[in-house]
């Protein structure tokens, strides 16, 4: 678990060291979260904008990944479409830290439209088995981040 | 001939809804720009063009623009869509982007865009919002002076210019600036107003941080660089770039035909994006909003449990429930977030100051004014949900031994045709009546029917569910499965059990005895559990067959019991299976064909003399025999009847 304060000393780092690894990570409002934006490509070939933000949950204490993607109009992606073009998640797929079992969709803390979310309540289980040597959300991230096909840095080269 | 990869607006939901609640509270019926801020990135590698994002922090200008590349535009909303199409015609478009093109002209002329090269990039848009249907239509531009003319454009190695990269990238990150130089001397960065000092173009090169995703190409910002180039030194006629990007930067260089001195007027400038329009009806407006989510909710049931579940089932299925009391409430509220849109409710009385505490959708006031119980449930679950399609229906269930006169009849006669109507028009009738004989001709009715009928049931501390067997006993195939499973067309109805007649059940009992003296818990146990009878039922292949059965592979969701009945003074439950009971008084088959043959009148003679249904179904004579029969008893054998 982390503490606000610790989560937003994390954060900062983390952020930094994305960037430092080309990977497209902003400090927002003074540090409250962190965002990523890419596009993606669906299967009929259009290009969508992914938005990924990562935001402290004060209940369950550890970081929260909250995304959403969106046609280049605004209007968000259709959640079949999503499921299977972008998250690309098999049915059969039932690990404990998978998002299959987490996902949610809720109204985003900030944004105030909806957006999903990985459901934290198994977040600091799934953390207790993991070395968190290279920083807790980089590890955290190298976890939930991959399930949603978030591009990550070459480990081997982080300190 | 270079080509230039031009924007594409990348906007999102976020982004809307921050244009809906600023016109509404700030800007009102001001049509003046607004100022807005892109962030750029560098690093997308798809897609073709440049991407131009706006999102709900647009409206501020980012105080930690250090991180990556923001610029500045503006957000021209008109107030309707006239205004806006005025606008959007060609010349209107190009007087508009006119001015804009004058101002980084403006820039490029007085050489302060090498102080701040931000003044080269801007953007606009042109939009109109139609907030009452959240239908948005919008244009935008990002203008690039078509100067100087004729560029060509030659790929260059980042080696032949001796160029590090990593440090590049660093530089910019650190000083956040857009635009900076590299020495082709001595291999040092620059800061950009030394290209001022600079005459020669091979010892400077001009590294532009650079959103393109196409490899091939430089993006549209670097084509106001160029100008800006041109026009600061009208000799040259070429120039080093380095097209800065995550993803590998690329080396270019441009050539020209000399402007042969400076150019005067403002160049031409283009930079219009295709017209786009948005419809998000569905995510703005509330009451689609809550449909979508009430929706998405059950997709994530299926999506996280169960692949196979069939969701139309349960939307598609209209339900009746007889009764809008403590069950009948509790029963909707549990059914709608299943999907079910279409219920109708039948009751005849109105809320009392009892109510209101144990019916989950009457409140004081219904009491105080008097309402009825059907019409109150309906209106409390459209405030909840304004997308269900409920509707009320004012209506005394005719029941045995409830006599009534001559001048009733032809009242009766219209009661049993809509109530008929009703079930027929019906897939799933749930009795939740507080009588036992307000159940029988709804039993007898759904039998005729074939339709799902459930009974829902409480005592005081005791509840029962059970779901009575689809049509008659005749339709039942033979029963040749080895399971303990029994065939649907096989299970007893709620009367099968019974070797009487409902009669008045009400007439001679203390109120303690009426069934509406119950632990407040029972009612919300037992509604819940009968709608997740209801839920399973609903998931085997054919709901219509679904035999009883306990087994938890049953259906998608579980076992489908016949019956649930429940003891709270000891907090257990029993799930009994019982087969149809071919004298039956309500399903059982001389009953359907008394029905069928003599309709209301049928029903009339039941109500004034219940025992025509012993009659009819030979019980008369069952009980007779059964009283024949001569039992000795000892003296001091007690009898234990269960």
């Amino acid at each position: 678990m982390l503490t606000e304060q610790q989560f937003r000393e994390e954060i900062k780092v983390f952020v930094e060291k994305m960037r430092e690894n080309k990977l497209n990570w902003q400090l927002k409002e003074n540090g409250k979260y962190a965002r990523e934006s890419h596009l993606e490509t669906l299967s009929d070939g259009r290009n969508v904008s992914a938005d990924v933000h990562i935001l402290y949950n004060s209940t369950y204490q550890v970081p929260t990944l909250w995304f959403n993607y969106f046609e280049n109009n605004g209007t968000p992606i259709p959640f079949d479409t999503v499921v299977r073009d972008i998250l690309k998640i098999s049915e059969s797929e039932e690990s404990d830290s998978s998002i299959r079992q987490r996902i949610s969709h809720y109204e985003h803390p900030i944004l105030g439209v909806l957006y999903y979310n990985i459901h934290p309540c198994n977040t600091s289980n799934v953390m207790k088995e993991l070395k968190t040597e290279k920083g807790y959300l980089i590890s955290w991230l190298s976890i939930y981040g991959q399930q949603i096909n978030l591009k990550m840095p070459d480990f081997s080269k982080l300190q | 001939m270079a080509t230039f990869v031009p924007f594409k607006t990348f906007l999102d939901t976020a982004f809307w809804r921050e244009v809906n609640k600023k016109k509404l509270h700030d800007w009102k019926l001001d049509e003046s720009p607004k100022e807005i801020y892109s962030q750029l990135s560098l690093y997308d590698t798809k897609g073709s063009e440049c991407a131009l994002s706006l999102s709900h922090d647009s409206f501020t200008s980012s105080s930690e623009a250090s991180n990556g590349l923001s610029i500045s535009g503006g957000l021209i909303l008109y107030n309707t869509r006239e205004s806006f199409k005025a606008a959007a015609t060609t010349n209107s478009r190009e007087e508009l982007m006119e001015l804009k093109a004058t101002k980084i002209w403006d820039a490029v002329q007085s050489r302060s865009w090498l102080q701040n090269p931000q003044l080269l990039n801007t953007f606009f848009i042109i939009a109109f919002a139609d907030l009452k249907k959240f239908h948005y239509i919008y244009k935008t531009c990002v203008p690039a002076l078509i100067f100087p003319k004729e560029i060509q454009q030659e790929i260059v190695p980042l080696t032949a210019y001796n160029a590090n990269e990593s440090n590049l990238f660093t530089h910019h990150e650190k000083a956040s600036s857009p635009v900076f130089l590299l020495s082709n001397v001595s291999n040092e960065i620059l800061d950009l107003p030394q290209l001022e000092n600079n005459n020669n173009p091979d010892e400077i090169i001009i590294v532009i941080a650079d959103p393109c995703p196409v490899s091939s190409s430089a993006g549209w910002l670097v084509r106001n660089v160029l100008a800006a180039v041109a026009q600061l030194h009208p000799s040259w006629t070429y120039c080093n770039i380095i097209s800065l990007r995550s993803a590998g930067s690329v080396g270019f260089k441009f050539s020209w035909v000399s402007s042969e001195g400076l150019q005067s007027g403002v160049p031409r400038s283009s930079g219009w994006e295709m017209h786009y329009s948005a419809d998000l009806k569905k995510y703005f407006d509330p009451k689609i909003m809550m449909e979508e989510s009430v929706d998405l909710n059950l997709k994530l049931i299926k999506w996280r449990l169960n692949p196979d579940l069939e969701l139309e089932r349960y939307s598609n299925l209209k339900v009746l429930i007889l009764g809008a009391g403590t069950i009948g409430c509790n029963l909707a509220r549990g059914i709608v977030p299943w999907g079910v849109r279409h219920i109708s409710f039948v009751d005849n009385s109105t809320v009392s100051y009892s109510n209101p505490v144990r019916q989950s959708l009457s409140e004081f006031e219904d009491a105080r004014l008097g309402r009825g119980k059907a019409e109150t449930a309906v209106a409390a679950l459209q405030r909840i949900f304004p997308s269900v399609q409920a509707t009320a229906h004012r209506l005394t269930v005719p029941m045995p031994g409830h006599t009534i006169d001559e001048k009733e009849e032809e009242q009766l006669q219209k009661d049993i045709e809509k109530l008929e109507q009703l079930v027929k028009d019906h897939d799933v009738v749930f009795l939740a009546l507080d009588s036992r004989e307000a159940r029988w001709l709804p039993t007898v009715l759904a039998c005729k029917h074939r339709k799902m009928a459930i009974s829902v049931a409480i005592g005081f501390d005791t509840y029962v569910i059970i779901r009575h067997g689809i049509g008659s006993r005749k339709d039942s195939v033979s029963d040749d499965s080895n399971s303990e499973a029994v065939p649907y067309s096989q299970l007893s109805c709620y009367f099968c059990s019974d070797v009487t007649a409902p009669g008045n059940s009400t007439s001679d009992r203390t109120l303690d005895q009426q069934c509406t003296v119950s632990r407040p818990g029972t009612s919300m146990i037992v509604s819940g559990l009968a709608v997740e009878l209801l839920a399973s039922v609903l998931q085997y292949p054919n709901p219509l067959e679904t035999p009883a059965s306990l087994d938890d592979n049953t259906t998608l969701l579980g076992a489908a019991p016949h019956q649930i009945r429940g003891f709270l003074n000891r907090f257990q439950q029993i799930h009994p299976i019982v087969k149809r009971f071919e004298r039956c008084v309500a399903c059982g088959d001389s009953i359907a064909d008394q029905y069928q043959q003599n309709g209301w009148k049928f029903v009339r003679d039941v109500m004034n003399s219940p025992k025509r249904l012993e009659e009819v179904t030979g019980l008369d004579e069952l009980q007779d025999s059964v009283d024949a029969i001569d039992i000795d008893f000892d003296d001091d054998e007690s009898v234990v009847s269960n």
